[in-house]
């Protein structure tokens, strides 16, 4: 039993009414009193039709209050014709722009993934024909894959995916080659920087050096010989790594005071009428010893005649010492000595980590000096050639 | 057999009008022959024993059936003219 109609029923005897419809087959959802001629009654569709008879036989008065369900939708519909045409309309587009390719992603993974070139990717599939806005039916994502990994560059692996309006684009660059040492060829490792040895690894070789040992620049770390016999040993290319703890120093320096000039107060001011190269002077002054001077065109002859009036105004300027704040002149130099040795490290080019970093300042003068010490863990051993 | 288990076939054969109460909010009434008053404070409903008076406030028939009927509010009387003829006598 629904309750998608109701009605609201005035006039005398509505129990009998109700009775009534009862009898009719009529059922009811609810019946509740309204006044004391009213009643809104909750019913069915077929119900509402057996009440609304009887009222009408009966010549009372029955309303529609409200109307749920089926026969609601339906109603609201033929009210709103246009809205299944628009839903559809509506429909239609979606389908039309979700058809289509709105966006191509190009990613990279892998180790490699820094080494990709999104340009020559994107190159690739233009010519190729993927544009944004075409059918996705179009996109053949096994011919593009091959033509990708054939055409763009050393790819390890090229996926193509079409998900939704998006064209995804993974590509996975190859590893380069590692650097191929020649075993064969007789080489010893040597400290590339000073520093304090942490551990020793050695691949090919006898190490040199042992953890906790101080090393100078160029010093021996590990020696490329194998030993063959307990007395005979053969020349071999050394390999392993010596990670080292290095200091890095960055300085910068400041003035803890300076000299300005400020002005006294005293003024003077000399003024000449100016016509192209001619000059007759108006007013005179004579300088100060240590002086700013502000020159001011005044023109006086509107725009065709070009005639003016230059009026300098000298301003008598002493030296005064100026003390600076040394706290952020402090933080100042602290920064530039830090930016000063993380310049030095990019420029060595090592691949570093940081141990610890600490900054000390000292004043000598009139000078603030700010040093920036960072300690870094490195791998030290190079070849003679590359320390040369 | 007993009189008392054969009682169900009596309410079957008879009709006799039934009344289950669940709290004093709905009041479930059966084998009813018409409705004789309906008022928020008073429902009158004619059975084959007689007329079974609900009173109470807000009171609103609901599930309305020709043999069955729920009434809900808040009932706070209901008078049973059989169980009252029965009494007398």
């Amino acid at each position: 039993m629904n309750r998608d109609i109701r009605l609201r029923v005035e006039g005398s005897l509505l129990e009998k009414l109700i009775q009534r419809a009862l009898r009719e087959g009529a059922r009811f959802a609810r019946v509740r009193r309204a006044g004391p001629r009213a009643i809104l009654v909750d019913a069915d569709e077929r119900s509402a039709a057996i009440l609304q008879k009887l009222c009408e036989r009966f010549w009372l008065d029955c309303r529609v209050l409200r109307r749920g369900g089926w026969a609601a939708l339906a109603d609201a519909l033929r009210r709103r014709w246009t809205l299944a045409p628009g839903l559809a309309l509506c429909a239609l587009c979606c389908a039309l722009f979700l058809s289509r390719v709105w966006l191509v992603d190009v990613s990279f993974t892998g180790p490699s993934a820094a080494l990709g070139d999104e340009r020559a990717i994107r190159a690739c599939l233009e010519e190729n024909g993927v544009a944004v806005g075409m059918p996705a039916s179009r996109v053949d994502a096994e011919l593009l894959q091959s033509e990708l990994l054939a055409e763009a560059g050393d790819y390890s692996f090229v996926g193509v995916r079409c998900q939704g309006v998006r064209l995804l684009v993974e590509a996975s660059p190859e590893v380069p080659a590692p650097k191929v040492y020649d075993l064969g060829y007789a080489r010893d490792l040597v400290a590339a920087r000073d520093g304090v040895v942490e551990s020793v690894t050695v691949r090919s070789g006898h190490a040199a050096v042992q953890p906790g040992d101080t090393v100078r620049a160029g010093q021996l770390l590990i020696r490329g010989e194998e030993d063959l016999t307990k007395e005979e040993t053969t020349p071999v290319g050394a390999l392993g790594e010596v990670t080292a703890r290095c200091w890095y120093e960055g300085r910068a320096e400041g003035a803890l005071a300076e000299t300005r000039l400020r002005r006294t107060g005293a003024a003077r001011v000399e003024s000449a009428l100016r016509l192209l190269g001619f000059s007759l002077p108006l007013q005179e002054c004579e300088s100060f010893a240590s002086e700013q001077v502000e020159t001011q065109l005044l023109p006086v002859g509107g725009l065709f005649l070009p005639l003016e009036i230059c009026r300098r105004a000298h301003y008598e300027t002493a030296p005064v010492r100026v003390e600076a704040d040394r706290e952020q002149l402090k933080a100042r130099l602290i920064s530039l000595a830090e930016a000063d040795a993380r310049a030095r490290l990019a420029r060595d080019g090592v691949r570093w980590e940081l141990a610890e970093m600490w900054t000390d300042a000292e004043v000598e003068g009139n000078t603030l000096r700010v040093r920036a010490v960072y300690e870094i863990t490195t791998d030290i051993a190079v070849t003679r050639d590359a320390l040369n | 057999m007993s009189a008392p288990a054969l009682e169900w076939l009596c309410d079957l054969s008879e009709r006799t009008p039934r009344v289950t109460s669940i709290g004093n909010r709905s009041l479930l009434v059966e084998n009813y022959h018409g409705i004789r008053e309906f008022t928020a404070e008073r429902i009158a409903l004619d059975t084959r024993c007689g007329c079974v008076e609900v009173c109470g406030s807000g009171l609103t028939l609901s599930q309305v059936r020709r043999d069955a009927l729920v009434i809900e509010g808040s009932i706070r009387d209901v008078k049973l003219p059989c169980a009252e003829a029965e009494h007398e006598s």
